[in-house]
């Protein structure tokens, strides 16, 4: 047991981490403050003390204190008082959380004597303890903290003039964070309630690039310089404000002849050239939600303009409310097809004929609310027997069969409006909504899922409707499509505090999908890079990795032509937009794969189609599309080209264009070998790129 | 390694670590004295059909006389077919039900009648032995995501459907324990024609996954003028890297470009199938790609394998119209194969079995019919106790015993006692069956000396 002969001693302890994510708005990944960046800028962190006070800068960020004034630090004193106690003192900085510990001497540890939550003001704060004949150690500890989990942290709100207490404090609707950045991001600078003034922050090339990898099919120079003169909030508003550049018109600029393979060659066109690049991303998000299969040999697969439709649909409702995608998406004739509520009859006794229950089951499982009470964090809610609480049982997936009875399509052969259910109709015919007939739509009471009570004598668009409303305000809908969505743009395995702040976005806006997306990219979890845990990020999607690379070098050129081999791709990379084998998605949110990754409790849905084929196939795809292009789309390596002389400045360039400027030491000196093995000067840069795009590096968004 | 993860997993299970490592030195024994008393190779092999999306196997497998057709017509209303479109199968069951197969399952009934294919009846997952009561009463504990796809799909392939996360699947569990007896090799015993699927991992074992009628492989990896770009990439996947989707990329793509060429010169020199596999049919060309790799087996140094075929579009929600079609062509692909492994003189060593995520409501719900439960499988191979129907045909009515609603038919039969009696017939022993099929003795009694469905011959 070890004896302490100091009678009375006292430290102060600079703890970054001690509730996990504090660092508040830290953009460029070294875990300091943005704001606290600008107000000081120049400073060597972790090593530095440009105050020569002792305490290094990186310890006076997290107390508060100013790194470049020698006389101010944190300071813990201690005095006797009248009372023949002690008086513990320090000088708490706002937005701060303070805790003071006691050294257990008999068993070797720290315990908790008091807390102190932040002070909205600068404060002299005092502690008495009784004297202790054996001696004491006491230690004060600070640091950042972060009230209401909006990941600004309560000194940084304190400086914004913002309220701790509340994650969304603007009239705007938009989290703090968003508003930080978008304070940062200003033109005009930002004023500081202590006075100071911030200049104008705007991303990195780097910060520009990774952003472009979660929003865009790939960073180009282009892009990568709007991003740095707009800011992130900037880009992102003219991305949301832009003309959607739909299918139905844009498949016939491919210069391809007309066939069932048009719409495919038209969405390859859109994705490289289009500028809409956020919607293009959130509508090919959507459709791995709201899954419908385009490939040949049906009613759907033949029709290219039904595709479109669909399609365009999705393109259309990216940044409205996600109750009009759900609503279209019910009445579309295309997943009338595909899920079979197209033509569902209704009940009929005598033959034992019951209405349809494909689509009643999907509409709950994959569209709207999965199949467990979830919290907002994206756990299960559990009942008094600790047990998962499931959203709705086989009699609910019955009575929800019956709402969507009496639909078929709302015209007939040759474009007329129908008059029945029983009209018949034709392939063009899939375009217009599904109506749903009362002569065929089961009447009576329906009891859904919590009770929800559909009454008797409504009309069937009445059913539906009301159903609808039910399912899109169910408490599961923001935690369950906002993690599919953070999975698709960002994150394989989001916090729970990230899904949390996802969902309360999404019940403030009720849904909105250009609100949502917002949290979903503007998160500390989503802004800042890899904290060194290793767990960041996701495995991209073969497709995106093969878009990445045509538009980073494939810039296009006036009249161009377009084209894909979508089956052949789809064999070489696992996948396709809208050809999914199922409607459960090329991957399941929750697929973990065998190793590493699962030993951690990890998932990475993509990696369930990183078949010992698809993995060499794409790799191969891949190698092939640097060196000559793919189809009709040749690569170019214009600007590259002046580059080969000094091989470091070109790798410079390809890290950026291909790795947001995070490429591994190992993947760049293996491209540089490279470049010094080659001796044709085109050569050069397609090995180099060749060596980039078949490395993980290219393959993780971290 | 392997053999430390086969270590976890047993402790994981209950199972004493001695008990476990006595199991292994037993199978190998096994397998070297069987090897060492007759000059019979010692390899098997199983190849799992799944016919993804649910097949409606009450019209696959069907009575076909007498008051029980009635029946069947009745329940099946307007998906009901003439009895004519069947061909009566030998030996009907004990109750005196003749059952025919469908007339498009030509092959099929033909390896029925030669014995060697048997069907298994009223088969699909179940937590323990489950009636209509105790649903209706409240007590059954059911599979999680009854009537679910995905859910059903994956109780099918991991054999515990209590659970979403049962983290392997029983060909997984299978091949963890077989993993000394294989010989070394980078191409794991578990191939899929049909994608990384839950039935084939486990801890201890990836899947080797290929796309059907193509090999895996990186063009002109062994070619001397590619020598640059190799080393490159070898550099670039050896490199240590610190987020764990970066080292989890590096691990496989290294080990698919290893598998990948071990593959491919283990197919070079094996005999090339003699069969016409029909070129037009997708079941037949995930077969014939089993076949081929069959052959390769000592090339792979391969005495245990699984091979995972995947058949989509049996879904039929909104029609059964497709649904004798596809029929003709499993059976026809079926029939390729067996052909195939009747060539090669080891029809008795690999044996062929369907899975299926449900079968579906007798009940119309108008052209289709929906989810359900219990349905029929096919097994197949020169091991099978052919010519019988295993379990308990169901009655086909409305309202019956097992019709927990709408003729969504309660299992009588659990996979897990299908499994087991595939899972012996390759060599697990049965103290090692909880291993692979952990709710097994609530439906069989381990200590039995019968098998638990007696399908399989063996020996």
């Amino acid at each position: 047991m070890p004896r302490y002969s100091i009678r009375f001693f006292l430290a102060c302890c600079f703890c970054s981490s001690l509730f996990g994510v504090t660092s508040g708005v830290d953009l460029d990944g070294n875990s300091a403050s943005e704001i606290w960046e600008l107000r000081y800028p120049g400073l060597i962190l972790k090593t530095g003390d440009a105050d020569n006070d002792g305490v290094s800068d990186w310890d006076e960020m997290i107390a508060g204190t100013d790194p470049t004034d020698h006389s101010e630090s944190l300071r813990f004193t201690l005095e006797l008082n009248e009372e023949d106690l002690i008086n513990l003192t320090w000088e708490a900085k706002p937005g701060k959380f303070y805790r003071i510990e006691k050294l257990n001497l008999g068993a070797d540890r720290w315990e908790e004597v008091m807390t102190v939550a932040p002070a909205l003001v600068p404060l002299a704060r005092l502690m008495e303890v009784p004297l202790e004949e054996s001696g004491q150690i006491y230690r004060l500890v600070v640091s950042d903290w972060d009230g209401d989990g909006d990941g600004v942290s309560a000194w940084e709100e304190w400086l914004l003039g913002w309220d701790d207490a509340d994650p969304s404090s603007g009239d705007s609707g938009m989290s703090d964070y968003e508003r930080a950045i978008r304070a940062l991001e200003d033109s005009n600078g930002v004023t500081l309630e202590t006075g100071e003034f911030l200049p104008t922050r705007l991303p990195s090339a780097e910060e520009a690039a990774r952003f472009l990898m979660q929003t865009s099919f790939g960073p180009t120079m282009v892009s990568v310089e709007s991003v740095m003169s707009l800011g992130y909030t900037g880009y992102f508003d003219d991305q949301v404000a832009m003309t959607p550049n739909l299918s139905a018109s844009n498949m016939f600029r491919t210069g391809q002849p007309y066939s069932a393979s048009l719409w495919r060659h038209g969405w390859w066109r859109t994705i490289l050239v289009s500028d809409d690049q956020l919607r293009q991303r959130m509508a090919y998000a959507l459709s791995q939600i709201f899954v419908v299969n385009n490939e040949g040999g049906s009613v759907i697969g033949d029709n290219i303009l039904t595709q479109a439709s669909y399609y365009d649909a999705l393109l259309s409702g990216s940044f409205g409310s996600f109750r009009d995608v759900l609503n279209y998406v019910t009445y579309s004739p295309t997943m009338g097809f595909y899920l079979s509520h197209l033509n569902n009859r209704k009940s009929d006794p005598p033959t034992n004929r019951f209405p349809d229950e494909n689509f009643a089951r999907e509409v709950m499982q994959l569209f709207t609310i999965g199949l467990w009470k979830l919290n907002p964090d994206g756990s299960h809610e559990l009942d008094d027997d600790g047990k998962r609480i499931p959203t709705y049982d086989n009699s609910v997936i019955t009575e929800m069969a019956k709402i969507f009875t009496g639909m078929s399509n709302g015209t007939t052969m040759r474009g007329q409006t129908a008059t029945s259910f029983y009209d018949s109709a034709t392939g063009s015919d899939y375009v217009k909504p599904m109506v749903v007939w009362d002569e065929e739509h089961e009447e009576g009471e329906k009891v859904l899922f919590d009770g929800v009570n559909i009454p008797d004598g409504q009309t069937g668009d009445e059913d539906v409707q009301q159903t609808l409303d039910s399912l899109a305000d169910h408490q599961n809908v923001g935690p369950f499509i906002g993690r599919l969505l953070i999975q698709r743009f960002t994150s394989s395995n989001p916090s729970p505090e990230y899904l949390r702040r996802v969902s309360l976005a999404w019940s403030r806006s009720d849904g909105d999908l250009e609100d949502v997306l917002r949290a979903v990219i503007f998160d500390p979890e989503a802004r800042s890079r890899d904290g060194g845990d290793g767990i960041r990020g996701k495995v991209r999607e073969p497709l995106i990795k093969m878009t990445h690379l045509m538009r980073a070098f494939a810039p296009p050129v006036e009249g161009a032509k377009f084209g894909v081999f979508a089956s052949t791709l789809k064999e070489e990379l696992g996948q396709f937009v809208m050809s999914s084998p199922s409607v459960f998605n090329f991957y399941s949110p929750d697929h973990s794969p065998t190793g590493l990754l699962e030993e951690r409790g990890l998932v990475s849905p993509e990696l369930q189609i990183a078949t010992t084929s698809a993995l060499l196939g794409t790799h191969d795809r891949l190698k092939t599309t640097a060196s000559v292009g793919y189809w009709v789309r040749k690569i170019e390596f214009d600007e590259e080209l002046m580059l080969v002389g000094e091989p470091e400045e070109l790798l410079n360039r390809l890290d950026l264009l291909l790795a947001a400027g995070m490429l591994s030491s190992s993947t760049r000196a293996a491209a540089l070998d490279r470049i010094n093995g080659e001796s044709h000067v085109v050569n050069k840069v397609s090995v180099a790129v060749q060596t980039i795009v078949t490395s993980p590096d290219f393959s993780v968004l971290k | 390694m392997k053999r430390r993860q086969f270590l976890g997993e047993a402790s994981c299970a209950s199972v004493g670590s001695i008990a476990a490592l006595s199991s292994i030195f037993n199978l190998r024994m096994a397998g070297s004295l069987a090897a060492a008393e007759t000059d019979e190779e010692d390899y098997k092999a199983l190849v799992c059909v799944f016919l993804a999306g649910g097949n409606d196997s009450f019209n696959m497998l069907t009575p076909v006389s007498g008051s029980a057709y009635d029946e069947y017509a009745l329940a099946r209303g307007s998906l009901a077919l003439p009895a004519s479109d069947y061909t009566i199968l030998s030996n009907p069951l004990r109750d005196g039900r003749s059952l025919g197969l469908h007339k498009n399952m030509g092959e099929l009934s033909g390896l029925y009648e030669a014995g060697d294919a048997a069907f298994v009846a009223n088969v699909g997952t179940l937590v323990e032995q489950t009636t209509v009561a105790s649903i209706q009463n409240g007590t059954a504990q059911l599979p999680l995501g009854l009537f679910s796809h995905l859910d059903q799909e994956l109780h099918w392939h991991s054999g515990m459907p209590e659970t979403r996360s049962p983290g392997s699947g029983w060909g997984g569990r299978m091949a963890d324990l077989f993993s000394e007896l294989n010989g070394v090799s980078g191409v794991s015993m578990n191939v899929s024609l049909a994608g990384i699927n839950l039935f084939q991992s486990s801890s201890g074992t990836t899947v080797f996954s290929k796309s059907p009628g193509s090999n895996p492989g990186l063009a002109n990896w062994e070619n001397p003028a590619h020598l640059a770009r190799r080393r490159a990439i070898e550099s670039v996947l050896d490199a240590e890297y610190q987020n764990v989707f970066e080292k989890t990329l590096a691990i496989q793509t290294k080990e698919a470009i290893a598998a990948s060429r071990e593959y491919r010169d283990a197919l070079e020199s094996s005999s090339p199938v003699t069969t016409d596999f029909s070129a037009d049919n997708p079941i037949s060309l995930q077969l014939k790609d089993v076949a081929q790799t069959i052959s390769a087996r000592s090339g792979l140094s391969k005495k245990r394998q699984t091979f995972f075929v995947l058949a989509g579009g049996w879904d039929h929600h909104a029609s059964l119209d497709p649904h004798p079609g596809m029929l003709q062509q499993l059976s026809q692909a079926v029939g390729e194969f067996q052909t195939e492994m009747n060539a090669m003189g080891i029809s008795d060593k690999v044996t062929l079995f369907s899975a299926s995520d449900f079968g579906r409501t007798l009940s119309p719900n108008g052209g289709g019919s929906d989810h359900a439960w219990g349905g029929n499988q096919l097994v197949v191979g020169g091991a099978v106790n052919g010519k019988k129907i295993f379990g308990e045909y169901p009655e086909l009515a409305l309202g019956s015993a097992l019709d927990s609603g709408r003729g969504r038919l309660v299992p009588t039969t659990s996979v897990d006692e299908y499994f087991a009696e595939l899972a012996l017939w390759m060599g697990v022993s049965k103290s090692n069956l909880p291993l692979v099929l952990p709710n097994l003795d609530r439906f069989y009694d381990l200590t039995s000396p019968q098998a638990p469905l007696g399908l399989m011959n063996l020996g």
